[in-house]
């Protein structure tokens, strides 16, 4: 089973940019199969890292250190186990999706296809690639990125249950957008074309077969026409009325700005085509503040709770004081 | 290729009652082999239900409740890459215990016993009394693993515990009545794991047996793992390892400890020397231990928001605080001035 193919594809960037549309066409491949919104690897990627630290920190006396387990083994033994568990139940994903009334798109034409990758389009990844790296070290990104405006506008009118609105502001809206594209671009300049490929939404919808091309070269894998299939469909759209105005006077103008000129540079330039070593270096050690902040968040939180019962007898002592204060 | 073994055995039960020395005799026989202590499995198997829950939140939209992926297919698959990792490092492990045998203070003989050479050495042993509280976690990753409770007399427990740091600079417990909530604690619930998952899985084993009929303690130990017996096993009870020198005189002069925690301690230790463990599971105690489990998972799924809380309601404190030590700054300001000016009134004499 640890011969199979470990090459999974995450399609990052900001919600409403097409990551779902994106991986409905890439499933279409032979060879790649669905995977419902993959949320769940980045944290447990920092979990894991977590728990080796723990396992190493005594030193010789550390079991994962005693027995020489480094954190890159440690994290590629779940990840090829994850890549297993999700390639051995495809079948039982088929018989589930077969139930749904209206299935959005074909998870397998022929039980023929080999189907040895799989694709995840989770915008929250976005945050997480150096964590998902670690799990699986031949993983490819595609970074797909809308202009900001369509994607605020479209974030503004998304009801996921109907009901609710996804985001509240204009500002929020902004703030998804810019936090995740700037997440992805870190990315970028980090590992590289031949790791992270960008794609423009526009591209995807308006020279699809060049897109496409280009995507699957980039994956290693051969063009298939069908990819193409599920553009022709109108997927998880947000229904954005014709006379929408976002415009909210609450949202501070230099995050607008600053959001504009971002969008308008990412319509016009080419990614880079180096990688930057200070630029994974940066994601490096974000990742490891974050295992070091969960590594030690239940001793600070004994810690906080401990202050907060300390603070209170002092507020009661300056009450006091204050009471005694104002009968002088 | 075969899938290899992934059996492996916790040693679990108050620190101080031979968990290290039973794990040592164990590493003896040719199939199986001791690990250093560890401290990870146990909040890496919450971390596993956790990341089901968030993976599985959203039925049919997330990935692992769309492809059916079941919670315990999940934690299996987790522990059968760990039992992968620990079995391909036998090597590493047994070189590093070579060089460093000085510094871990390894008997050469143990380094021969417990290495690949002696046997095909296809399981291995922890021996971390912590796990007592993760026996549920560890049997999600481990279905097939077996668990050996070794109990020990609490007061001898608690005194080895108060003078171990004399020995080794490690503080187990900072006093007589942290010693003692510890033992019970962790007693408790292995005796728990006893009851839910029967003697198939948990067998109770007494210290006081190994030392004193070791051969017959070991025999139904070896019964229990399904391996053949070895005399070879007793051989490191031969040494006194890993002790804490109990002075016989010693007595402890931490501050006066709770009698009712002192005297349930004493109880339970009494009826566990008199009474076997229990003969049959039961799926009540295993619902309360999931129970317990799935309560923990939550804690620290929401640890992060909750701590996030707390440091609201510090900042809020601190801010009161703040505002109450200005106003109390200005009354002592407006008094100081009052008095300043009932000096300067003729006639008054303050």
């Amino acid at each position: 089973m640890r011969d199979q193919v470990t090459k999974p594809i995450f399609v990052v960037g900001s919600p409403r940019s097409g990551t779902t549309v994106l991986a409905y066409c890439i499933c279409q491949h032979p060879n790649i199969l669905y995977q419902e919104e993959a949320d769940w690897l980045g944290p447990f990627a920092i979990d894991a890292a977590v728990n080796h630290r723990r396992g190493s920190a005594r030193g010789p006396r550390g079991q994962l250190s005693a027995i020489g387990v480094g954190h890159e083994e440690f994290l590629l033994s779940f990840g090829q186990s994850i890549n297993e568990l999700i390639l051995s139940h495809r079948k039982q994903f088929q018989s589930r999706r077969a139930q749904w009334d209206v299935p959005p798109f074909t998870i397998s034409r022929s039980p023929e296809e080999p189907k040895s990758r799989w694709v995840a389009g989770a915008p929250e990844n976005s945050f997480y690639v150096c964590g998902l790296r670690k799990l699986f070290p031949q993983a490819l990104f595609i970074h797909l990125v809308r202009d900001v405006k369509d994607v605020v506008r479209s974030l503004l009118n998304f009801f996921p249950d109907g009901r609710n609105r996804l985001i509240a502001t204009e500002q929020d809206a902004y703030d998804i957008w810019l936090r995740r594209v700037n997440s992805c671009l870190d990315a970028e300049r980090a590992y590289g074309p031949s790791v992270v490929h960008r794609m423009r939404y526009s591209d995807l919808l308006h020279q699809p077969e060049a897109a496409m091309r280009s995507l699957l070269e980039f994956l290693g894998e051969p063009y298939a026409p069908q990819c193409l299939e599920p553009l022709a469909k109108r997927i998880n759209s947000s229904n954005v009325p014709s006379n929408f105005n976002p415009s909210d006077p609450a949202t501070d103008p230099a995050m607008v700005a600053r959001a504009d000129e971002l969008s308008d540079q990412l319509q016009n330039l080419r990614q880079p085509r180096e990688t930057s070593a200070g630029a994974a270096e940066k994601l490096e050690a974000e990742f490891d503040h974050l295992v070091q902040y969960f590594h030690d968040l239940g001793r600070n939180y004994s810690e906080a709770q401990r202050l907060i019962i300390s603070l209170q007898r002092e507020l009661e002592h300056v009450k006091a004081s204050a009471a005694g204060a104002s009968v002088t | 290729m075969q899938a290899p073994i992934n059996k492996p055995i916790f040693v679990v039960g108050s620190p101080r009652s031979g968990t290290s020395i039973l794990t040592w005799c164990l590493g003896h026989h040719p199939n199986l082999f001791p690990v250093p202590e560890s401290n990870w499995m146990g909040s890496f198997a919450v971390n596993v239900a956790i990341a089901h829950q968030v993976g599985a939140a959203r039925g049919d939209h997330s990935i692992l409740s769309a492809m059916e992926i079941r919670n315990d297919e999940l934690f299996a698959a987790f522990g059968q890459s760990i039992n992968d990792l620990i079995l391909r490092h036998r090597k590493d492990l047994e070189t590093k215990r070579e060089t460093r045998s000085k510094e871990l203070k390894i008997d050469g003989r143990w380094l021969e016993a417990t290495s690949t050479l002696a046997g095909p050495k296809e399981r291995w042993v922890d021996g971390t009394p912590e796990y007592s509280f993760y026996i549920y976690g560890l049997r999600k990753l481990f279905p097939d693993a077996l668990f050996i409770h070794i109990i020990r007399d609490v007061r001898t427990v608690v005194r080895s515990m108060l003078n171990f740091h004399r020995v080794t600079g490690v503080q187990l417990a900072p006093n007589e009545q942290e010693a003692y909530s510890y033992w019970l604690r962790t007693v408790s619930a292995c005796l728990e794991a006893e009851r839910a998952y029967g003697p198939n899985v948990v067998h109770r084993i007494r210290y006081a047996d190994l030392i004193d009929n070791a051969e017959l303690a070991m025999r139904s130990l070896f019964a229990f793992l399904k391996e053949p017996y070895t005399a070879k096993c007793l051989e490191p009870l031969a040494l006194r390892i890993n002790s804490s020198e109990v002075p016989p005189d010693f007595k402890s002069d931490n501050p006066p400890t709770n009698p009712a925690i002192i005297e349930e301690a004493c109880q339970l230790s009494n009826n566990i020397e008199k009474s076997p463990q229990p003969s049959a599971s039961s799926s009540g105690a295993v619902a309360e231990m999931e129970a317990a489990f799935e309560k923990r998972a939550q804690y620290i799924a929401t640890l992060d928001m909750d701590k996030s809380r707390l440091e609201v309601v510090v900042c809020s404190y601190q801010a009161e605080q703040s505002r109450l030590e200005s106003a109390i700054a200005e009354l002592q300001r407006q008094f100081d001035d009052l008095s300043d000016r009932l000096t300067q009134i003729p006639g008054t004499n303050r």
